[in-house]
Parts: C-alpha cells; sequence; structure tokens
C-alpha cells in the first residue's frame, strides 16, 4: 500500500520491494530505466486499480461482464 | 529461532497447496510451527484436521509443528498468509463479483488480525488483492502488508521469456507492475539474462524489439478474443496453442485466463510465488527453499 513513494501512487500497487519480516520497503527504482511507454502504462495500471476498488468498494455490487478473472 | 506461518484459507486448493510447498521446500526447520487456520465453524475444523494428518503423511520427517487453529483470536504467527475467500466459480466469473463477494470477509480478517496478531507480517494471497490489501491497511500497519501479485506475474513473465529463449527461468530476471489483472505491467526494459550468453541475448533483443511493433492491450485483446471462443467450447489444447505463439508479455495475461477456468484457480503457481515471498521475509533467519 503506497502513500506516494513510488511513481506517486496512493493505494495498492505492484513495486519492486525488499522485504523482512519487520516488513516491507521500496526498492530503489533505479534497478529499473523503464521508457516512456511502461511509465504510461504504470499510470493507466494506477487509475485501473482506483476505478476497480471505488467502484467495488462503493457499490458492493456484483457484475456480469466479460472480463478476465483474477490471474491467479 | 523457531519460526510460525499461519494459512488461512488453508483447506482451499491454494491453502492445502501451500502448506505442501512449505513443507517440502526446506524453508521450515525442526519446531518451528505451519498453523492451518479455519473459520470457527465444525466443519471447517473437520477439513483442517484431515488437512493436517495428510501433510504429516507425506512431509512428516522435517519435524515441523503443524497445528490446526479454530479462529484467527488463537493464532500466534510471526507471518500470516492470507489465502481465504471466494474464487472464480460459475457464480463468480470477474473479479468485480470477486471483490463484492469477499469485501466483508476481508473486513472480517482485518479486525481479527489487528486485535490478535497486528505485529505480524502478512502475506495477501487472495483476490482481489489490491482490495484486500487496500482493507488490511486500514487496520494494520501497511508496511506489514504485502500483495503477492507482482511477484507472481514476475514469475510467470521470467518463465514465459525463458521458454522462448530455450533457457530456465532462475536464468532470467523479469519485473511486472501495478494491477493484478488487466492492468499489470510486464516491464521489459528490466529484463535480463542472469548469466550473459550471446544467443540468448540476442533473441531477447528480437523479442524486446518484437513486442514494441504493437501495443501490448492490443495484443492481448486480439490474443483473448481468439481464445474466448476455445474456452467456450472447452477446446482446451488449441487454446493453450493459440496462446503459446503469443509473445511472452501477452502469453502471462491470458495462460492463467485459460488455467483458472479449468482449474478455478492456479493453485501451485499461486503457492510457489507466495513461497518465494516468505523466504525472502526469512532470508536474516538464513532459511532457504531447497537449500538454495
Amino acid at each position: 500500500m503506497l502513500e506516494g513513494e513510488c511513481f506517486g501512487v496512493h493505494g495498492a500497487f505492484g513495486i519492486p520491494i525488499a522485504l523482512d519480516r519487520r516488513g516491507w520497503i521500496q526498492r530503489p527504482m533505479e534497478i529499473l530505466s523503464m521508457s516512456p511507454l511502461e511509465n504510461a502504462m504504470i499510470e493507466d495500471s494506477a487509475r485501473s486499480i482506483r476505478r476497480f476498488l471505488d467502484d467495488v468498494t462503493a457499490k458492493g455490487q456484483t457484475g456480469h461482464s466479460l472480463e478476465l478473472p483474477n490471474l491467479q | 529461532m523457531a519460526i510460525s506461518i499461519a494459512i488461512l484459507g488453508a483447506s482451499g486448493s491454494v491453502g492445502t497447496a501451500l502448506g505442501a510447498h512449505l513443507l517440502r521446500s526446506g524453508l521450515l526447520e525442526p519446531q518451528d510451527r505451519l498453523q492451518l487456520v479455519g473459520h470457527g465453524n465444525p466443519k471447517s475444523d473437520a477439513r483442517l484436521l484431515a488437512t493436517r494428518i495428510d501433510l504429516l503423511d507425506a512431509f512428516d520427517d522435517s519435524r515441523v509443528e503443524v497445528e490446526v487453529v479454530p479462529q484467527i483470536a488463537d493464532l500466534d504467527a510471526d507471518i500470516v498468509v492470507i489465502a481465504s475467500g471466494v474464487g472464480i466459480s460459475p457464480q463468480c466469473t470477474n473479479r468485480r463479483d470477486m471483490g463484492a463477494m469477499n469485501l466483508d470477509l476481508f473486513h472480517e480478517i482485518a479486525e481479527q488480525c489487528a486485535a490478535h496478531v497486528p505485529d505480524s507480517l502478512f502475506i495477501v494471497v487472495s483476490n482481489p488483492v489490491e482490495l484486500a490489501v487496500q482493507i488490511l491497511c486500514e487496520k494494520l500497519d501497511r508496511k506489514r502488508v504485502v500483495g503477492m501479485g507482482a511477484q507472481q506475474d514476475s514469475l510467470r513473465f521470467a518463465r514465459a521469456i525463458a521458454k522462448n529463449l530455450g533457457v530456465s527461468r532462475h536464468q532470467v530476471r523479469a519485473t511486472v507492475l501495478g494491477e493484478h489483472g488487466l492492468g499489470m505491467v510486464p516491464i521489459w526494459s528490466s529484463v535480463e539474462l542472469t548469466t550473459p550468453q550471446k544467443e540468448a541475448d540476442a533473441a531477447l533483443e528480437t523479442l524486446r524489439k518484437t513486442s514494441e511493433q504493437i501495443d501490448l492491450r492490443e495484443r492481448v485483446a486480439f490474443l483473448q478474443k481468439s481464445v474466448v471462443p476455445l474456452l467456450e467450447n472447452e477446446k482446451i489444447a488449441e487454446a493453450y496453442e493459440v496462446t503459446r505463439q503469443a509473445l511472452p508479455d501477452a502469453r502471462i495475461f491470458i495462460e492463467p485466463f485459460i488455467t483458472t477456468h479449468c482449474m478455478r484457480s492456479t493453485p501451485n503457481a499461486t503457492a510457489n510465488a507466495t513461497l518465494h515471498i516468505i523466504a525472502a521475509a526469512l532470508v536474516d533467519d538464513h532459511r532457504r527453499i531447497h537449500d538454495r
């Protein structure tokens, strides 16, 4: 759960982390030198998560759209 | 120092697979504890008691304590893996339905964990993972809550690339960021071979350049359009074959879709990714998977 420390994202978002029993810290992002296209996709992904969470938590309703299921 | 790992949802397909992966990995040592956590009702307890004996029959050589814990209130764990909740089924065919159906459960788990084991490390396997993480972080220290979606997607991306290059997955470093779903972002610029090899490096560069020719979202949409009719007609082998011909970054969207269509989850892949996260958390304890 980010609070703006990576990509300026506030919310749940997959980033590279280092981990121990006390919790996680962000791994330095310079390990990834991302292309402009990848950066744009990151912004889209953050918006997609936000929309999804707003939708589910605000409405709590079910939908029946044909979409990919969770990718477990 | 003995370690205790709890699995919420231990009687489900992913939870059961994770128990087996943990016990056979060599990560846990004698006197460590694996706690299988129930829902506090007799049916759940019975299933977990049977799961416990099954796991002990298979893996008791390691002398890890495998316990059934009836409810979160009875927990005492360093690491809590949350694998509870509704998965894909005929009644729940997409992430939105799943989120709505799991919402109350995630709130209940967050409340219980905050009350009884607030200082544990929480690894979220349940889906939609972003929803579960958000709800848990409303009650728990956010730095102690980790979703495992990106780890699993990154392992898939590495495997897909390795397959194309004809090398092992452990020779490929690859990262997927963002959403654990249609919004995930495979980061081609992060992909590298751990042991540079001339031919494989050249093949990787070709893959990278080919992937740039058509937008990923378009390729995924096209692939999905090809695969869905095959799944509707239960032509599973054909669906996998069509997917196999796609580039690795598109393949990692659709292959799990097919698998989930057939199995309702991807228990071993999920358990393996979770095992890697647990191992990362225990590196300072000098714990290793299969002594690596």
